[in-house]
């Protein structure tokens, strides 16, 4: 492992067990995230981004259950299983308990942001006192000193008057400002990884704007690591350093940010591309992708991306590739899970015949709820 | 469908506007809601002459003196944030709610004076699409009879006729005619929104309002909707007014642009007028603040501080003024450029009580290193410095805002001015004082108003 490689993901498969069937959620995911690096995991709704972060600190309810793979933070084990004597799959001995990650991991040395902020801020507690008891209890301050540092956060995250504010209320703060309290606490354990989940979709764009400023200044300054899940494009080219695109339950490409935008080497990240409007200039005409993304309780054969793929051949029902560096020589490593990359697969892609899917047009209005995934594309 | 049938659909629609012509006028549209005046919503008033108790009201001024035109065939872009009133402003022209104040003309005809079986008859030419496609539609009645459910409220077609316009329809937005007996619970989000549109379109209307059409959608899927709805605006010479919080969105679909800020319109042109040179202070800023999908474009920048004001009480003059990075120096002061910025820079961290004052002098060199006004401007400056050091915020805040945010034309005149475009030759309207230079509308013609694009 890597000096400076703070988290370890390896093959990490969360499911959910409801009454139609297994969701495949997360499905055989790796990753690394670096000291100080911001990696970003981009995709659609419904594409598992947002499990596949809770996995790491294991907040995941019942139905859903982490099934296998290996989390390694640091020295410590976060999630792992070994076959026990009678060949069945137990947890590790090694694994931290829930008691462990509460005390030990969660908040203090990772640290996670959500979406909607009310999630996690006490609507019945002024911000001042939640963010006070939080570094009390994480930092064995006595209550002066919290209450101290408390303000010293409000203040360096950019909340107006933080002596006054302090005691207010939750709802008493926009939106923008909720978000900031909760960068607030996260920070406040000077943790070495903070997981941020859409942090800011839900925010205007000028607040939006001030909040990845606001990250990136205080990432700067603190080397925090960052794992940045988002569903916009625009996000990932100004923030992250590294990016993971995941597709039903896969990550299909992996690579930095530069080489992903400039040259990407799955056809799903190429279509994503080409299917979003530009406000730096007029696009013509938007390519959509054909079609809607599969129910992960009944994923297709083969690559799961095939039956909306431009460049889908016979094999890409057969084979589900994994995710393979396809860099060429001298490019930095650049991970794609698809079969057209002939030399590293060798599956026989080149001679394979072209499939029909939706992505070639026709006239198949399917449903979503069949799993038929066909809705007419645009030409 | 034969061509008789056809008729029977299209008669109200008899074209009396060419394209390009203006179908929909909007003239100083206003809409404030009152909160309160229920039970609860009392106040005691101890100083008051009589009765100590009253009712208390507060006006939400959501949509103020806006005014422009939708000509024939065009995608008129809305763009602001939330709560800039733009989704208020969609309703009041569709008469969805009653506006406050001002007038709505579609084709020429004041829509304010229509009687309520008038205004019906005058919906079929009028629809809207809204942005939860789910809620939308219900999820009791299949996809075919949804569709027919505007037909059959105009009493257009008979059954038959009805149930064949409606697979047609459903055809033409890109769904199988053969799902006419499925449920809206069986269609994807992006589907579902294309139901919306067969059924928006089944009585052959002019014009339909689209407030945030794609804004729930997946971005791939967003694609695939917005270029169903070119197509559709081609075949059909639909005119949308299509609203979006999305810039990308909006100059992709649009092909003149209104932006709004705290319920006012603050800036109007071409589209790519509008982008390539905007001139409100407020579009510059939004324009900048949106993340580029391109690691190596020109990168972001936060340009706004804090949040959108309360719209019970919004700022005089500009509304954007307490915001805003360019405001105008007051004129009574002789100061450098500089100084200005500095002044503004202490004017809003005095504001936000971000800093920790140690002395007089610290103060000076943290703010005013490199320029300090003169004369009477660093009076009201020393002053506010020896409030902040004895700890006095919102003395200091109230002193400053007197003697200069105050001071401001823009705190003291509504701004409506008309400038030169650069791109096209359509109208470019910016309600900001730095284009004091160009034709006043506000002293022109109206004193309140604000007509953007009367041509």
């Amino acid at each position: 492992m890597d000096r400076d490689t703070i988290l370890t993901v390896e093959d990490l498969k969360t499911q959910f067990f409801t009454e139609e069937g297994v969701v495949q959620a997360v499905d055989g995911i790796s990753f690394t995230v670096e000291r100080g690096e911001i990696l970003g995991i981009v995709g659609e709704s419904g594409a598992g981004k947002s499990v596949a972060a809770r996995s790491i600190l294991r907040l995941i309810d019942s139905p859903g259950e982490i099934v296998g793979g290996r989390i390694t933070f640091q020295d410590e084990l976060i999630f792992g299983l070994e076959e026990g004597e009678d060949g069945e799959l137990r947890e590790d001995p090694e694994m931290l308990t829930n008691k462990e990650m509460r005390k030990r991991v969660r908040g203090r040395d990772i640290a996670i942001i959500f979406q909607d902020p009310m999630e996690s801020l006490n609507p019945v507690f002024t911000v001042g006192e939640q963010l006070r008891e939080f570094i009390e209890i994480n930092r064995d301050l006595d209550p002066d000193a919290a209450r101290e540092e408390a303000v010293r956060m409000l203040r360096e995250v950019g909340i107006p008057k933080p002596e006054s504010r302090y005691s207010e209320y939750p709802h008493q703060f926009s939106g923008g400002m909720r978000q900031r309290v909760l960068i607030a606490m996260a920070l406040a354990c000077e943790p070495q990884l903070i997981i941020a989940d859409e942090p800011t979709t839900a925010l205007d764009v000028t607040v939006e704007s001030q909040i990845l400023d606001l990250v990136a200044d205080l990432q700067e300054r603190y080397d925090t690591s960052f794992i940045w899940v988002t569903h916009d494009m625009g996000v990932v080219a100004e923030i992250c350093d590294r990016v993971n695109v995941m597709y039903l339950g896969e990550i299909v490409e992996q690579a930095g940010v530069d080489e992903l935008f400039a040259d990407p080497k799955h056809p799903y990240t190429e279509a994503l591309l080409q299917s979003i409007p530009r406000p730096d200039r007029r696009v013509e005409e938007l390519r959509p992708i054909a079609g809607v993304m599969p129910e992960a309780i009944n994923p297709p054969s083969g690559c799961r991306f095939h039956t909306r793929c431009r460049e889908a051949r016979e094999v890409c029902r057969r084979y589900n590739p994994d995710a393979r560096d396809v860099s060429g020589p001298g490019e930095a490593r650049h991970v794609a899970a698809c079969l057209k990359h002939d030399d590293v697969f060798d599956v026989g892609y080149p001679m394979s015949d072209p499939i029909e899917t939706q992505a070639e047009g026709g006239f198949g209005a399917g449903l979503a709820s069949e799993g038929a995934t066909q809705e007419v594309a645009d030409e | 469908m034969s061509d008789a049938d056809r008729s029977a659909v299209e008669l109200s629609a008899a074209d009396e506007v060419e394209f390009g012509e203006t179908l929909v006028s909007l003239q100083n549209v206003t809409k404030h809601y009152v909160n309160g005046g229920g039970l609860f919503s009392i106040g005691y008033d101890r100083e008051a002459d009589g009765f100590p108790i009253r009712p208390q009201t507060e006006r939400v001024r959501a949509v103020e003196n806006v005014s422009f035109d939708i000509r024939k065939g065009e995608t008129f872009g809305l763009v602001g944030e939330s709560g800039c009133g733009k989704s208020t402003l969609a309703r009041t022209i569709l008469r969805l709610t009653e506006m406050t104040d001002g007038a709505v003309y579609f084709r020429g005809e004041n829509l304010a004076e229509l009687s309520g079986s008038e205004m019906r008859e005058r919906r079929r030419d009028m629809q809207m699409i809204f942005q939860d496609p789910q809620s939308s539609l219900d999820p009791r009645m299949k996809i075919g009879p949804i569709v027919e459910e505007p037909m059959k409220a105009h009493g257009l077609l008979d059954r038959d006729g009805r149930e064949e316009r409606a697979r047609e329809l459903l055809g033409k937005v890109g769904l199988d005619p053969q799902h006419y007996n499925r449920y809206p619970h069986e269609f994807s989000g992006g589907q579902r929104q294309r139901v919306n549109l067969a059924r928006a379109l089944a009585v052959n209307p002019d014009f339909i309002v689209c407030d945030e059409p794609v804004s729930a959608l997946d971005v791939s899927i967003q694609a695939q909707v917005l270029n169903t709805m070119k197509r559709l605006q081609d075949e059909f010479g639909l005119t949308y007014l299509f609203i979006a919080h999305d810039l990308s969105v909006i100059r992709h679909i649009s092909d003149r642009v209104g932006v709004m800020y705290l319920g006012q319109l603050v800036e109007l042109a071409d589209r790519e007028e509008l982008f390539e040179n905007p001139q409100h202070p407020y579009t510059r800023a939004l324009l900048k603040s949106i993340p580029v999908p391109d690691p190596r474009a020109e990168g972001r920048q936060a340009v706004l501080e804090g949040d959108v004001p309360n719209p019970i009480d919004p700022p005089s003059g500009c509304r954007f003024r307490t915001r805003c990075p360019q405001l105008i120096a007051p004129a009574e002061y002789d100061l450098s450029d500089e100084a200005w910025a500095n002044v503004r820079a202490f004017v809003r961290e005095v504001k936000r009580q971000t800093f920790v004052p140690e002395s007089e002098a610290d103060v000076r060199r943290q703010f005013f290193g490199d320029a300090a006004p003169t004369g009477l401007a660093d009076e009201h400056v020393s002053k506010a410095i020896e409030h902040v050091v004895a700890e006095e915020w919102e003395v200091a805040e109230e002193l400053l805002n007197e003697e200069f945010a105050q001071r401001s034309i823009c705190a003291r005149e509504e701004p409506a001015y008309e400038i030169a475009p650069v791109h096209g030759d359509s109208r470019h309207f910016a309600a900001c004082h730095l284009h004091a230079d160009g034709d006043d509308l506000a002293a022109a013609t109206n004193p309140a108003g604000s007509s953007a694009d009367a041509d």
